[in-house]
C-alpha cells in the first residue's frame, strides 16, 4: 500500500506523458528528467490535498512550468535521477526547416520558450498560460510575441544562409 | 494560426517523441526523497517537541512525531536511511513455473516493451516505442522465442501522446493515441487490429476537451463487439468496436474501469471501495472499517489502518526561549500519522491477513494478489521483492541497480503480467501459473 491511495498509479501512468511535456519545455532529456521528478516529489507531499481537489494533473504540470522558468533549475543541479534516461533520444523531423526551429527554441530564454510550449503544445489560452505561470496576461501575450519573432528572425536568417528549405 | 505557429506546434508533437524514458526507480526515488524531505522537516520540529515531554504538557510524539510508522530512522545528521533488509530467495527459485527468461531484444535487435498476455504462452509486445519512428505491434512465443509480426501502429504526425492504453480481448487488439488536427479539437483517436494480423483500422476519435484538467483516456478493454474507455477523471464509454460514437454507460458517470464489466469510484482514500457490474446490476461496498485507507479489486481490499493526531507544541526551550526552525518560527502544531498495520483481506472484510511491515507501503503487482516494493539489502543494495498475499511467500526479482545506481522497477498492472529487464534479459512473469 502507498502513502497515499492512487499515487503510485498517477506516477505510473502519467510518467511518459510529463516526461514528453518536460522535454518540449526544456529541450533536453535530462532536464526533462529531473524536472518530473522534482515536480513529482512535491506533488507526493501535496497529494492529500491535491487528489482531494482532483487535480494533481494541472498540479503537476504547473508545478513543472514553474519550477523550470524559477531559480530552483539555475540554482540546483543536483541530479535527481539515480540513472540518466536511458533512451536513446534522437528527434526526427520531416524537414531541416522543423529540425532548426526546433534547435531555435533551445536558444530563447525559457520563460518565452514555456509561454510558446504551454500555447503550442499544451493548446492553453493566454489566461490559462498566465495561471500556470503566475504572471498576467499582458506578459503572456509580450513574451510569445518576442519569443515568435525571435524564431521568425533566425530562421529567415538560417534560410538566407542555406538557401529555401522548401 | 500563422504559418510559424503551425510549424511551431507540429515541431513540438514531433519533439516529444524523442523525450527521455522513465528513469529506472522513478516512484522508488520519488517516495525516498519525499521521505527524506519530510524526516528532514518533522526532525526539526522534534526538537522542539522534546522540549514539550520535558516541560510536563504530557504529549508524547516520539522522534519523528510519526510514532510505529515505518519510516527511515533519522541519524544523527537528520538524514534518514531505510531499513536494512535480508534478501529473499529468487523468484525462479520461489515460483520456477511462472518465469520465462527470454532475450531483451527480438532476433533482429529490436528492443521491446511487454504489453500483456495473450495466453499462456504469448506476449504482445511493442517495438520502436524509444528508438524511431516506425512502431510495430508483436506477438512473442515464450515457447519458442520466435516473435510474429501483427501490425504497423499508423504514425501519428501530429500528436502528442502515441500508442497508449494497449488492451486486448475476443481476437482484438485496442489502443489509443492523441491527435490534433488543423482546426479541430485534441481527440484520443482509439485503434483497432486483429491479434492475428492485418491493417489498423480506426474506431473512433473521442473528444478531449482541456487535457490539463480533465486528462486523457485510460482502461481500455475489449468486451464482446465494443471497446471500453473511462476519462481519467472519471465517466465511462462504450463504443462498437465498427465504429460509432462513444456513449456514456448509464449510471457509469463518474466511474473509473476496475476489471470489466466491474466499474467504480474513487472516493477519497478509498478506492473502488463502491463497485457497480454494468452488466447485471450487482452492487458492492467493501465493508471499510474508521481510518482505513484502502484500493480494493473485485475479491479483495488491502490497504493500512492509519491514525492522524494534531498535537499541540510548545516551541521554548528549557530556559523559555522560544526556538526556531531555520529562519522562520518553528510550527505550532504537528501532525502525526501513525501506520498502525497493513492489511488484506476479501471485500466483505473476511480472511483477513496482515500484509508484512514491508509491504505496508507497497504496490499492488497484479491479480489482487500480489505486491512488491523496493527494499535496502545487505551492503546498500536496492532489490525489489514480490509478496504473495495468499501464501505468504515473498521472492527477489532479481534487479539490482546498474552502474549509475537506477533501476527500473517493474510495471505493476493489475493483470497476470509482470515483466521486467535484467540486463540483457527480459523476465516475463505470468502470475496466473502461481496457485
Amino acid at each position: 500500500m502507498d502513502d497515499e491511495p492512487g499515487f503510485d498509479d498517477f506516477v505510473a501512468e502519467q510518467t511518459e506523458a510529463l516526461l514528453r511535456y518536460g522535454y518540449v519545455l526544456t529541450g533536453n532529456p535530462h532536464d526533462a528528467a529531473d524536472l518530473v521528478q522534482e515536480a513529482l516529489i512535491r506533488l507526493c507531499g501535496a497529494w492529500p490535498r491535491v487528489r482531494r481537489k482532483d487535480s494533481p494533473h494541472s498540479y503537476v504540470r504547473t508545478t513543472m512550468a514553474r519550477l523550470h522558468i524559477s531559480v530552483w533549475r539555475r540554482r540546483r543541479r543536483e541530479h535527481l535521477t539515480g540513472a540518466p534516461p536511458d533512451r536513446v533520444h534522437r528527434e526526427v523531423f520531416p524537414s531541416e526547416e522543423e529540425q532548426g526551429l526546433w534547435r531555435e527554441l533551445a536558444a530563447l530564454p525559457r520563460r518565452q520558450r514555456a509561454v510558446l510550449v504551454l500555447r503550442y503544445y499544451e493548446q492553453l489560452s493566454d489566461a490559462e498560460i498566465a495561471k500556470v505561470l503566475g504572471i498576467s496576461t499582458g506578459t503572456v501575450r509580450s513574451q510569445a510575441f518576442r519569443g515568435l519573432d525571435k524564431l521568425r528572425s533566425s530562421l529567415l536568417s538560417s534560410m538566407e544562409t542555406h538557401g529555401s528549405m522548401r | 494560426m500563422t504559418d510559424l505557429e503551425e510549424k511551431l506546434s507540429r515541431v513540438l508533437s514531433g519533439a516529444a517523441h524523442g523525450a527521455p524514458q522513465a528513469p529506472d526507480g522513478l516512484l522508488a526515488t520519488v517516495k525516498t526523497r519525499h521521505r527524506r524531505r519530510r524526516a528532514r522537516s518533522t526532525a526539526v520540529t522534534a526538537a522542539a517537541a522534546v522540549v514539550l515531554v520535558a516541560g510536563g504538557v504530557g504529549v508524547v510524539v516520539n522522534g519523528l512525531g510519526v510514532a510505529g510508522e515505518p519510516h527511515p530512522a533519522v541519524s544523527a545528521t537528520g538524514e534518514a536511511g531505510p531499513p536494512v533488509r535480508k534478501v529473499p530467495p529468487p523468484v525462479w527459485k520461489v515460483w520456477p513455473q511462472a518465469v520465462h527468461k527470454i532475450p531483451a531484444r527480438l532476433p533482429d535487435g529490436r528492443a521491446y516493451y511487454p504489453q500483456l498476455l495473450l495466453d499462456d504462452r504469448t506476449l504482445l509486445v511493442m517495438t520502436g516505442v524509444g528508438d524511431g519512428k516506425r512502431q510495430y505491434l508483436w506477438s512473442y512465443d515464450l515457447g519458442t522465442g520466435r516473435p510474429r509480426r501483427i501490425a504497423e501502429i499508423p504514425p501519428t504526425k501530429g500528436s502528442a501522446i502515441f500508442a497508449d492504453g494497449v488492451a486486448a480481448g475476443g481476437g482484438h487488439i485496442v489502443w489509443w493515441a492523441s491527435y490534433k488536427e488543423k482546426g479541430g479539437p485534441r481527440v484520443a483517436r482509439i485503434w483497432t487490429v486483429p491479434v492475428a494480423g492485418g491493417r489498423p483500422r480506426r474506431v473512433t476519435d473521442v473528444p478531449l476537451g482541456n487535457v490539463m484538467k480533465e486528462g486523457h483516456i485510460r482502461e481500455l478493454a475489449v468486451t464482446g463487439s465494443d471497446v471500453v474507455f473511462a476519462y481519467e477523471k472519471g465517466g465511462v464509454y462504450r463504443v462498437p468496436l465498427s465504429g460509432g460514437s462513444p456513449r456514456p454507460v448509464q449510471g457509469a458517470e463518474r466511474h473509473h474501469i476496475l476489471s470489466w464489466p466491474w466499474v467504480g469510484v474513487h472516493r477519497g482514500k478509498a478506492i473502488f471501495r463502491e463497485v457497480l457490474n454494468v452488466e447485471t446490476g450487482e452492487r458492492n461496498e467493501a465493508a471499510v472499517k474508521a481510518g482505513e485507507e484502502v484500493r480494493c479489486g473485485v475479491e479483495r481490499c488491502w490497504g493500512i489502518d492509519v491514525r492522524y493526531k494534531t498535537v499541540k507544541v510548545d516551541n521554548r526551550d528549557s530556559s523559555g526561549k522560544k526556538i526556531t526552525c531555520g529562519d522562520r518560527p518553528c510550527p505550532k502544531t504537528v501532525r502525526s500519522r501513525t501506520v498502525l498495520r497493513g492489511f488484506v483481506r476479501d471485500r466483505d472484510g473476511s480472511h483477513e491477513r496482515d500484509l508484512p511491515k514491508d509491504f505496508q507501503e507497497s504496490s499492488e503487482a497484479g491479480l489482487e494478489r500480489f505486491f512488491q516494493t523496493s527494499l535496502l539489502g545487505p551492503g546498500d543494495q536496492l532489490f525489489v521483492a514480490l509478496y504473495d498475499a495468499v501464501t505468504g511467500r515473498t521472492a527477489d526479482l532479481g534487479m539490482r541497480p546498474d552502474a549509475t545506481g537506477g533501476m527500473a522497477m517493474p510495471d505493476s498492472g493489475s493483470d497476470r503480467l509482470l515483466a521486467y529487464k535484467v540486463g540483457n534479459e527480459m523476465y516475463v512473469l505470468d502470475l496466473a501459473t502461481i496457485k
